[in-house]
């Protein structure tokens, strides 16, 4: 478990995203674009990542992290919400920037990507992959250039004597760090991590990891990690916040969201984690049902029907996202009423045996 | 596209198409591709055709004995001579011949009947003088790669009039092979401007660049060629219906082009790498030129390749249907157009070899590019 300490309340914001939502398009449309639905794959979510933290993003595929995480880079267009980003002492307002605004914006956010191999250009050497932030915002270049991209490569653990190299000759781990290289290169102050380590060999997982929480240090970053291994989170975030079909249920600090979850569906999150011992037995809350079907969300809680303590007012109206605790958020009608069991009160989980 | 497993698979390759690893690491892509394409050897022996007919393209005038529209009226109708090195009473000689012929008409049917007279022996001649040429019309000269002297020789025989057929099949190489080439030229142009614009801009020009797409190839090929070609003005010069047969080829042969540069451009938007490089503040320009295109230029060259056989196929179609190409011009389809009737086939099966030169040019250039789309990802096993 980590061993940094939530924010206190009066930690200054860094970036604070407001009723964003992102849509796509789906199903058949006629000559003319228009017709067929909308997919909500992000429909309202609000939550904001602190100076210096690492903020977690949790939830089952096709609940939307990904999206979130793009569309607050803009690199998606959001339908509708705000992100603004707080840089010394001026709020940028990301959503209503035009293209060149964003390109510079763009220098203070940036992106890693979950696949190594397909977020590295074939055809380019990692000294060029590395140094190309640098070279098309006009930073530097010829020596200059070389030495920032060399001094970056080798923070980032990567052995400066194959820069010259291309990617085709690195495993997924050295790749990772070219990918975080290029996305530190020009010191941004805010890194989307978009499951970082999914792609690597759990070994190579726990490098990379401490690689990114060193850098925090080195550089004062902030992070939003995006990730659906719940043992990854639990070791790499100060904060997490839980989707489910495209909104929030749950945010909470680490420790407190997984030993007192206030949500269900938190609860079976962390009951499913899987535990290192092939003897004991794992007796995940199971959920019933499937997932709904995103283009159409169930009306009320989007949770209500695979909740096993689902009621009336669950069907009738959407609970909204409100504080709980000091800086536990959770958004169920019967928050706090409800006997939840955390990660350490299943018979045994990494989390718990840490 | 199976990266993932894509590292394991090229160090293999690479300990076999490389002396060292270490030239591997710093390999680029293209040097990648051609260490794959290597090991695929009928590929080779295919590139090595191409080679020769490239050869043939750049100095038919060299490698040809004689000219396109010289006549040895004493052979017309001529059979393929052999070469020999020994003679009818079994000497071996180090420089091959060729023997004399007489030739006369069968009484009874008129037909031209020509016996080898073996009491003549006419030694093969390398660089030998004969009709004056322009090398690549620079340079006077009237050397030929080889002859007889005192004689002629036709390797693959004469048509009707005597024409040396070897020498006739070497022209055309260079017509029908430059006409495959400007055709996929235009057909790349074309294929590229719309693809790119349906691919990267997207919606309704997409939309529209598809339908026309489609209504192209939805139009049956042959009576397509058939109807532009019929529109051709009857007294154009060779020349402009060279040009015109191109067009007319490359007018249908881009649409095939185009989709697939469109799928590869709509795929290759949607990779990290191209969001990573907008993230980086890449203006458009250099996200097409400096990140997709290099990675779908290999693509590219494949079906350049494959769609060259069948501009070649059309072209000789084409003309053989006697509505492309027409005499005094000369390409294989032109050739083949004389060897059409049955009595030249049963009289003179020898027309048919230009045939022979369309069949390896196709097979060569599928090989190619066979080998070719497996060396175009080169990350894969």
């Amino acid at each position: 478990m980590t061993d940094a300490t939530p924010p206190s309340a009066g930690a200054a914001p860094l970036l604070e995203v407001k009723d964003l939502a992102v849509h796509f398009p789906v199903g058949r449309r006629g000559l003319s674009g228009r017709g067929g639905g909308v997919l909500k794959a992000v429909d309202g979510v609000s939550f904001t990542v602190y100076r210096g933290e690492t903020l977690g993003l949790v939830g089952e595929s096709g609940s939307g992290k990904t999206t979130v995480g793009r569309a607050v880079l803009r690199a998606l267009e959001p339908a509708a919400g705000s992100v603004t980003l707080y840089r010394d002492d001026e709020a940028i307002d990301v959503t209503g920037l035009d293209p060149q605004d964003l390109k510079r914006v763009w220098r203070h956010m940036q992106m890693i990507f979950q696949d190594p191999y397909s977020s590295l250009n074939p055809s380019m050497t990692v000294a060029d992959i590395i140094g190309e932030p640098l070279r098309v915002n006009g930073v530097a270049s010829g020596s200059e250039l070389k030495e920032q991209v060399m001094t970056i490569a080798g923070r980032c653990g990567f052995n400066v004597a194959h820069l010259n190299r291309y990617p085709h000759a690195f495993s997924g781990g050295q790749r990772q760090r070219v990918a975080i290289a290029r996305a530190l290169v020009l010191h941004p102050a805010f890194v989307v991590c978009d499951e970082p380590v999914s792609a690597l060999d759990v070994s190579i997982q726990a490098q990379v990891l401490n690689l990114l929480k060193e850098l925090q240090g080195q550089f004062g970053l902030t992070y939003l990690f995006i990730a659906h291994d719940l043992a990854t989170v639990a070791y790499a975030c100060d904060r997490v916040a839980v989707m489910y079909l495209g909104q929030l249920v749950e945010v909470a600090p680490t420790e407190k969201l997984y030993y007192t979850p206030l949500h269900p569906y938190t609860e079976a999150l962390m009951s499913a984690i899987p535990v290192g011992d092939p003897d004991l037995p794992i007796r995940p809350v199971q959920l019933k049902g499937e997932r709904p079907n995103p283009s159409d969300p169930p009306a009320g809680c989007r949770f209500h029907t695979r909740c096993r303590f689902a009621q009336d007012v669950c069907v009738a109206k959407a609970p909204p996202l409100a504080e709980f605790a000091t800086g536990h958020y959770v958004s169920c009608h019967f928050a706090g009423d409800l006997d939840l069991k955390g990660a350490m009160d299943h018979p045994a989980s990494t989390v718990a045996r840490r | 596209m199976s990266r993932t497993t894509g590292a394991a698979g090229v160090v293999g390759a690479a300990a076999k198409g490389s002396p060292r690893t270490r030239s591997y690491e710093v390999a680029t892509h293209w040097q990648l591709m051609w260490w794959k394409f290597r090991r695929h050897h009928m590929a080779i022996v295919g590139l090595s055709v191409l080679g020769i007919f490239l050869v043939i393209s750049l100095v038919p005038e060299f490698l040809a004995p004689y000219r396109a529209h010289t006549r040895d009226l004493r052979y017309a109708q001529g059979p393929p001579m052999g070469i020999h090195f020994f003679d009818s009473t079994g000497t071996f000689h180090a420089r091959p011949f060729v023997y004399g012929w007489k030739s006369e008409r069968d009484p009874v049917t008129l037909r031209r009947i020509t016996t080898v007279d073996e009491s003549k022996l006419y030694p093969m001649q390398w660089f030998v003088k004969a009709e004056p040429y322009k090398l690549f019309k620079l340079f006077d000269t009237d050397i030929h790669l080889f002859g007889v002297e005192g004689s002629k020789v036709h390797l693959f025989g004469t048509d009707q009039i005597g024409r040396d057929v070897f020498s006739r099949t070497i022209y055309a190489t260079r017509t029908s092979l430059s006409i495959g080439f400007i055709g996929v030229m235009i057909a790349f142009v074309l294929g590229l401007t719309f693809g790119g614009i349906s691919g990267y801009v997207g919606g309704m020009m997409d939309l529209v660049v598809m339908r026309v797409v489609e209504f192209i190839r939805s139009i049956p090929t042959l009576p397509l060629w058939l109807a532009l070609a019929a529109a051709l003005p009857r007294d154009w010069s060779a020349t402009q219906v060279y040009i015109a047969v191109t067009v007319i080829l490359a007018m249908i042969g881009w649409t095939h082009l185009a989709r697939r540069v469109r799928g590869k451009l709509l795929a290759l938007r949607e990779e990290d790498f191209v969001l990573a490089a907008r993230l980086s503040g890449c203006s458009h320009v250099r996200i097409i030129g400096r990140h997709m295109l290099p990675s779908f230029m290999s693509y590219l060259i494949v079906d350049l390749t494959i769609s060259f056989p069948y501009i070649i196929l059309a072209e000789t179609a084409l003309s053989f249907l006697g509505l492309g190409m027409r005499e005094p011009a000369v390409s294989w389809g032109v050739l083949l157009f004389s060897a059409q009737n049955v009595r030249s086939l049963v009289l003179m099966p020898w027309l048919l070899i230009p045939g022979l030169f369309v069949i390896v040019a196709v097979l060569a250039f599928n090989f190619v590019g066979d080998g070719a789309r497996d060396a175009a990802d080169p990350y894969a096993k």
